[in-house]
């Protein structure tokens, strides 16, 4: 018995991409250290090289405003769709923004249907506090009149396919659907809601902020927009969003201990990668 | 400069107050910045479940209840933050297949709660003589309408400030475990508030060893 299954794993002349590829999944983090003390990752890109990038507006023509965002081979779509509602009483002179994120089974083996996954609720919180603190968009123009009526946008984010870097992706494809967005003039009479038929209206931002992260591997090594193999081996993430004036709106890092000269090395990197992303969606915007 | 509604200067935190073997629980802490308050128990190593077993270390699993109300995203945030800090901590590989539970209860909520879960924990987890490669403390600071920074501040004045850091270090080699920083800021200030916390560290390790000391010296 033990000659068959011996002859069955000894293929007679075994090439060296079978061997590399049961290497990754018997020792993944073997596997990746290899690659990354050859400065190179296993993708074949560099420490600092981000994954192409593509964003499409207006992608969904029912929803008021819409994109899909591509980080190599994440893809992340939103919709927003504007509905009317009665202002929160705490905030008469304010509509409001809802995110929703949805990981479903479709995008990824790791997510399974039901009730929202730790890591949607993780990215979603992540994602209100980034457009909440410090604000984003400006929200008392929503307001149709104050303590009555103001609009509502309710922002449902869905990945397509999970290919690491999700919350960068999440806050690309929020931002420029937001930006994508088109409201009909309302106007409130006796109790009712009046709206024109052209959408004409677009929301005002206050800044335009977006996130980059990158995963530090071993302590030392840091790599830029991490993809899903490298995100499940290495526990240690940075996350760093800031807006056009080069001000941080945001930092978020987990995982095993890192050094202030490494957070600012990534300081440094993000703000390189800011210009890339707004020509990208310059770009995106003169398309449609 | 100005004085804050508690009489602190801004570079003072809160009176700190430790409390442990609490509960008749493996290990348990509670940890107060002020009247900021979190009870921290610990479970383990004990039996896991199948579905959570890992064969080269032990499960560490994270439950954070707030104070009122049901568990919602924000808590999940937190277990998030205690899990992905202390995995690193814990040195789980010499328990393997089995499971240390962490139970977070916020007792009172006044601002920088999530600085005194992690600082509960860890009392708790050397409570439960739970082994560990370093220790972790956390400290809150914010950054008010007027460029001001504030160590450790309270509720009210997280909800005037323009910006939020929550930073832990490990004891040995004083590096970041975790950072949360919300708000809008500048590089300046952001390594100006690692500095002011990384310095209220220090002094949060020296607290912890004079309580450990102090419930040593009771006991024995």
């Amino acid at each position: 018995m033990g000659k068959v299954t011996n002859e069955n794993n000894v293929k007679p002349n075994p090439t060296i991409t079978f061997e590399a590829e049961t290497f990754r999944r018997i020792q993944p983090e073997e596997y990746l250290r290899k690659f990354v003390q050859q400065h190179v990752r296993p993708d074949g890109r560099s420490y600092n090289h981000f994954r192409k990038t593509t964003v499409n507006l207006s992608c969904i023509t029912t929803a008021d405003g819409s994109s899909m965002v591509r980080i190599g081979n994440t893809t992340i779509v939103c919709g927003i769709k504007a509905e009317v509602s009665e202002p929160k009483l705490n905030f008469p002179k304010e509509g409001y923004l809802v995110p929703n994120i949805d990981l479903s089974p479709i995008c990824s083996p790791r997510f399974k249907p039901g009730p929202p996954s730790e890591q949607a609720q993780i990215i979603s919180e992540n994602l209100n506090k980034l457009l909440k603190n410090p604000k984003v968009i400006d929200l008392e123009t929503l307001c149709i009149e104050e303590g009555k009526a103001a609009w509502v946008l309710f922002a449902d984010i869905v990945c397509v396919n999970y290919d690491g870097n999700i919350f960068d992706a999440c806050v690309m494809a929020l931002i420029s659907a937001l930006a994508d967005v088109k409201l009909p003039k309302a106007v409130y009479e006796d109790g009712l809601v009046k709206a024109t038929e052209e959408k004409i209206f677009a929301l005002s931002f206050i800044r335009i902020p977006y996130s980059i992260s990158f995963a530090m591997f071993d302590g030392k090594h840091l790599l830029a927009d991490p993809n899903e193999m490298e995100e499940s081996i290495i526990k240690s993430a940075i996350t760093i969003a800031i807006d056009e004036a080069g001000q941080l709106c945001n930092i978020w890092k987990v995982g095993t201990s890192c050094t202030s000269e490494q957070l600012r090395f990534c300081i440094s990197k993000a703000r390189e990668r800011y210009v890339d992303i707004t020509s990208i969606i310059e770009k995106a915007k003169q398309a449609t | 400069m100005a004085m804050r509604t508690d009489r602190r200067s801004s570079t003072t935190i809160r009176p700190i107050s430790i409390d442990q073997s609490l509960l008749s629980r493996d290990g348990s802490a509670r940890f107060n910045f002020g009247n900021s308050s979190v009870l921290c128990s610990i479970n383990g190593p004990a039996e896991v479940k199948l579905r959570d077993e890992k064969l080269d270390k032990a499960t560490i699993d994270v439950i954070v209840r707030p104070l009122v109300g049901t568990t919602g995203t924000k808590d999940r945030t937190h277990e998030y933050i205690l899990r992905s800090t202390f995995e690193n901590v814990i040195q789980a590989g010499l328990h393997p297949r089995t499971q240390i539970q962490i139970v977070s209860q916020v007792m009172m909520d006044d601002g920088s709660i999530v600085a005194a879960a992690i600082n509960a924990t860890t009392i708790a987890l050397i409570d439960a003589g739970i082994p560990m490669k370093d220790l972790v403390a956390a400290v809150s600071c914010v950054i008010n309408k007027d460029d001001q920074l504030l160590l450790d501040p309270t509720a009210l004045e997280m909800e005037n400030a323009k910006s939020i850091h929550t930073f832990a270090f490990d004891r040995t080699s004083s590096t970041l475990l975790f950072c949360e920083s919300l708000g809008l800021f500048t590089e300046g200030q952001y390594f100006d508030c690692y500095e002011l916390c990384n310095a209220a560290a220090c002094h949060i390790f020296e607290e912890i060893r004079g309580a450990i000391q102090n419930k040593l010296r009771e006991e024995y």
